[in-house]
């Protein structure tokens, strides 16, 4: 049941994101773009937490019941990771989205504040917010 | 000595594959540091341009001599970071470093001054980091990371000043809001396609992820996410190289950014998207080939026929090239969408070709604005006679862009014909050779409107046409070109020209290339065979 509200949270982020980058107001245009990446974040962090319920932390009692293998061997068809015999106490949650996650905040923290002197410098240079003037190029 | 000099090369050689990243990462600090000593800057730009150029040439050799290179970065196998370096990587992290040192050389000229010490030479090197990390990244989410490097570098010196304005900074700004507008978008998309793969499959190393999809076609059906997955890449990738229902923002980024990094964009930027298709979609996700082949194909010829068509009725400059640009990357993506293997070495022929001369006619240009000040064909006219290196120079490029021997440009569009009529697709062919007439028509008379013809005085009495933006000390007549402004043309025009003329190793390198490409197996065997220490 969590993971349809938290689908429904995505999309209706994302849908509002799409409607303001239609405005014309720059600084709207800009809000629309950072909701969008809030909205990809959301994505990006439910991939992950809905999978296990075990906190992904390797303790040694766990390790001596469990058969663990990390290297691949193309001779024995072996594929890694392959991690049996948890079954019984569920598995773990996925750590690397929560740290793409991260990664991805960050860079869209960067690319909104480069976005926003843009808007600045335009307002300064255009004298407007309105994206329909900006249409010296055409032609 | 000497064994500070055996410990430097083995340290060198250990950790090969990752120096040019870092040095290009070091980097930028560093010049923010000597923003005070411009002649200090311009010392070690270019000290660590040229040893960037010599890094890159050694990786080259050593991938060709013993194989594909694979350095762990944090030592946890495929579960880390992993980059690699295949031929591929290596011939365009050799590419790139080849344009970069020259493209940096022209700046010295073409800047001015204090944009280049404060921020023009901190993000070219952020910028070329960016490039050579994409190069050799082996993890789909590092991929992303470089990319938003390289992006949000690249963006900054779009709006660099250059020494003689001929373009405003208004313009200047709306281009980039054009840029960062889509490429934002583009991120996006990729994040979604990323994070779908990775909770189809649960990787996100590349060799990994290939051998995975390998096995999961094999077994059954393909998961439809992981074809919605490479379809999205289609339009990550194709706004990245221009293709065109996404290749809007090219024709007013290219020309209004500064020569030298247009260069930079034209010759290696767009070339970034033709090589993520090349390692996203043909290397990980080619069980889905079914699906994204006749797409590519599609918007391909339609971007060759666009760019080639808008191209012909352009009268600035610059915006020529940049509809060139688009005609020729569709060439590039043609030869991707073909899928044989003799298409796929094409393909990189013309990928390195056409980097070559458009980053050189892009350079040449430049000059030809920096004598004329402005970048109207309509005011330029008999310059033949003024500009004779110039001239030479943008012949040299009109040719190898028309496919002309003896030319690189004519090797690598021969090699795609020749392709595409062993694979027997007729009417891709047919389009391809009617636009490559139409390229020669449109390289020439730009050609001809600029050196041909009456001087219509842009050089002699600019000051007799009010549109002409000209400064107070305007050249009034022929002066002598800079030797940082003519020697990346020459250099640039003799690789065109021995490419054309002996280019048997690179057709051998590119079908090493295009068989690596197709059979991924030498590639995942050597990135998984190294096991998590």
């Amino acid at each position: 049941m969590t993971e349809v509200f938290t689908a429904l949270t995505i999309s209706l982020v994302f849908g509002i994101g799409i409607y303001m980058i239609l405005r014309r107001d720059i600084m709207k245009i800009a809000v629309g773009f950072s909701l969008i990446s809030h909205a990809i974040n959301l994505t990006i962090v439910t991939s992950g937490i809905f999978t296990g319920t075990l906190v992904p932390i390797l303790t040694e009692t766990i390790n001596e019941h469990a058969g663990f293998i990390f290297t691949d061997d193309f001779a024995n068809g072996i594929l890694a990771p392959i991690v049996t015999g948890f079954t019984e106490n569920g598995s773990f949650v996925d750590p690397l989205t929560q740290a793409l996650v991260l990664t991805a905040i960050v860079i869209s923290f960067a690319t909104t504040a480069i976005l926003l002197t843009l808007a600045y410098r335009i307002s300064e240079e255009y004298g407007t917010t309105d994206v329909d003037e900006l249409r010296r190029l055409h032609g | 000595m000497i064994s500070i000099l055996s410990g430097i090369e083995a340290f060198v050689l250990n950790n090969l594959v990752m120096l040019p990243i870092a040095i290009g990462l070091l980097m930028a600090p560093v010049m923010l540091f000597l923003r005070n000593k411009p002649k200090a800057q311009k010392i070690a730009a270019i000290t660590v341009s040229v040893l960037l150029l010599a890094l890159a040439a050694i990786l080259f050799w050593i991938v060709y001599q013993d194989g594909i290179q694979v350095y762990d970065i944090g030592e946890f196998g495929k579960y880390g970071i992993v980059l690699v370096g295949d031929m591929l990587s290596a011939l365009l992290v050799l590419l790139t470093a080849f344009i970069g040192l020259f493209v940096l050389i022209y700046s010295f000229d073409y800047i001015e001054k204090n944009s280049l010490s404060a921020s023009y030479y901190p993000l070219y090197f952020l910028m070329l980091a960016g490039i050579f990390g994409i190069f050799l990244t082996g993890d789909l989410f590092n991929l992303f990371v470089f990319f938003e490097i390289m992006f949000l570098s690249s963006t900054g010196l779009i709006m660099a000043n250059e020494a003689l304005s001929v373009t405003d900074s208004a313009h200047k700004l709306e281009a980039t809001y054009k840029y960062m507008a889509l490429g934002m978008l583009g991120s996006f998309m990729m994040l979604v396609a990323i994070v779908t793969i990775y909770a189809t499959v649960g990787s996100l190393n590349m060799a990994d992820l290939a051998a995975k999809i390998q096995i999961i076609a094999e077994t059954g059906t393909i998961p439809w996410v992981i074809i919605a997955a490479a379809l999205l890449f289609i339009v990550v990738f194709g706004n990245k190289a221009a293709l065109v229902p996404l290749h809007f923002w090219l024709p007013d980024v290219h020309p209004t950014a500064p020569t030298p990094i247009s260069a930079m964009l034209s010759g290696i930027l767009i070339k970034v998207g033709a090589y993520c298709m090349l390692r996203v979609l043909f290397l990980i996700l080619y069980p889905t080939k079914d699906f994204f082949l006749p797409i590519l194909m599609f918007f391909a010829l339609l971007t060759i026929a666009v760019g080639a068509i808008s191209a012909m009725g352009q009268t600035d400059l610059k915006r020529v090239l940049a509809y060139s640009s688009v005609s020729q990357i569709g060439y590039v993506l043609l030869g991707l969408s073909l899928g044989t293997t003799a298409a796929i070495a094409a393909a990189i022929m013309y990928l390195v070709n056409h980097a070559l001369a458009k980053s050189m006619l892009f350079l040449t240009a430049g000059g030809i604005i920096h004598e004329t000040h402005t970048r109207d064909l309509r005011k330029m006219g008999g310059l033949i006679t003024i500009l004779p290196l110039f001239s030479m120079a943008f012949l040299v490029g009109a040719m190898s862009i028309a496919g002309f021997p003896p030319m690189g440009g004519f090797i690598s569009k021969f090699a795609l014909f020749q392709s595409a009529v062993s694979g027997e697709f007729w009417l891709p062919l047919l389009i391809a050779l009617l636009m490559a007439v139409v390229t020669i028509f449109y390289m020439f008379r730009t050609w001809i409107a600029i050196f041909w013809g009456e001087n219509k005085g842009s050089l002699k009495e600019a000051d007799a046409d009010p549109d002409v933006p000209v400064p107070a000390a305007a050249p009034a007549k022929k002066h002598k070109i800079s030797i940082e402004i003519a020697l990346p043309i020459v250099a640039l025009c003799a690789a065109v020209i021995i490419l054309g003329v002996y280019p048997e190793p690179l057709y051998e390198i590119s079908n090493i290339i295009a068989t690596q490409i197709l059979d991924p197996t030498e590639y995942i065997t050597t990135v998984l065979g190294g096991a998590p220490r």
